[in-house]
């Protein structure tokens, strides 16, 4: 287990666990903060070639779609290897709004991060 | 000789570095206000507040936007300030702010 | 009691406007005062989500494709409240373009944003209407 340093405030934790990289995502994301917090994701992916990234977002009380849009392209890059991506404690709002992209089924959803090394 | 030319160096430093007089924070318009609001939060210069306290009694609407807006990135704070309430509303909010503003 | 506030939600708080620039870094805080505004004018959850949520996506789709992503042009922001709902009109001077509705995308891979089809279930009315130097779309939420 390796914990990973990580400069910014979106990203305030990551550690890497076997083949996966949990990651704690901090804020709220928008189209002002996503440019950021995608550069923090796919470089940590890139640099710990996880398979597995489990992102806790208990600390994310709003997204919107552009923030969407960097998990699904982190997912896109996972999926080519077989990997996933697993979210954890989902606020109510964000919660809603991957119900109403249609994403809560193309994501793994679990309450926490032990709920999610069962998925 | 050296000494002088000490000076002159000093001299023209301090004519360079002097803040240019212009438009800006404390612009009565609002397309100059506005961006110089916005330079001041990114440059987070504390400098700022007493004009930016001083704006949330603005006539115009997007000035008290950016105004506190302004206010709640540089202190965390915003005193309940909404900026699209009418004067009346507004009053106990900005006599909030006044009362922050003395205090610091 | 000391740090409540009252509101009376009068006339004159049933309406405001102001101006934004394009710029990203301002979304969140339109939003959430349109949030409040809702709020403030009884709208309840999921309903004040769903406006902080439309709005954003059409700031941000103003941004991208009215501006092409220029950060210093203007967007007006309209918003009325009546016993019966909320209008929300956004104001810009952009390239004039009506975004085409495609049939509601099955492939959430695609990109680009939530997709007029999603803004407008969250809506009870949404329409653009041309200007002759940008476009105005105006929202409506009922109650």
């Amino acid at each position: 287990m390796s914990e990973l340093r990580t400069t910014s405030d979106l990203v305030p934790t990551a550690r890497h666990e076997g083949d996966a990289l949990f990651i704690t995502v901090r804020g709220e994301i928008d189209l002002h903060s996503s440019p950021d917090l995608r550069t923090d994701l796919l470089g940590l992916l890139q640099k710990t070639g996880a398979q597995r990234l489990i992102l806790n977002l208990e600390g994310v009380p709003y997204m919107d779609s552009s923030a969407i849009a960097v998990l699904v392209e982190a997912l896109q890059k996972l999926r080519k290897t077989g990997g996933k991506v697993i979210l954890t404690n989902l606020q109510p709002r964000v919660k809603g709004l991957l119900e109403i992209a249609r994403l809560n089924s193309i994501f793994g959803i679990a309450t926490d991060e032990a709920d999610a090394l069962t998925k | 000789m050296k000494h002088a030319s000490g000076l002159v160096i000093l001299l023209v430093l301090a004519s360079g570095c002097a803040r240019p007089t212009g438009r800006g924070l404390a612009d009565d318009d609002a397309s100059f206000k506005i961006p110089a609001i916005k330079s001041a939060v990114a440059a987070k210069d504390d400098k700022a507040i007493p004009q930016l306290v001083e704006d949330l009694e603005s006539d115009d609407s997007a000035v008290r936007f950016y105004a506190i807006e302004g206010l709640r990135r540089l202190t965390g704070e915003t005193f309940d300030y909404l900026f699209y309430d009418d004067e009346a509303d507004r009053r106990g909010p900005v006599e909030k702010w006044k009362e922050w503003l003395s205090e610091q | 009691m000391e740090g409540m506030v009252e509101r009376t939600v009068t006339d004159s708080q049933a309406h405001f406007r102001t101006r934004l620039t394009s710029d990203p870094a301002e979304i969140a805080a339109i939003r959430k005062a349109v949030e409040a505004f809702a709020s403030a004018h009884g709208h309840g959850e999921p309903a004040v989500a769903e406006i902080g949520l439309v709005l954003n996506e059409a700031i941000a789709n103003i941004i991208r494709h009215a501006y092409d992503g220029r950060e210093d042009q203007p967007i007006e922001v309209d918003v009325k409240a009546d016993p019966r709902g909320m209008q929300i009109e956004l104001r810009d001077w952009g390239k004039g373009v009506v975004p085409v509705i495609k049939a509601e995308k099955t492939d959430p891979f695609v990109p680009g944003g939530l997709g007029l089809p999603c803004m407008k279930k969250m809506m009870t009315s949404l329409e653009f209407v041309r200007q002759p130097d940008g476009m105005l779309l105006k929202m409506y939420r009922a109650k």
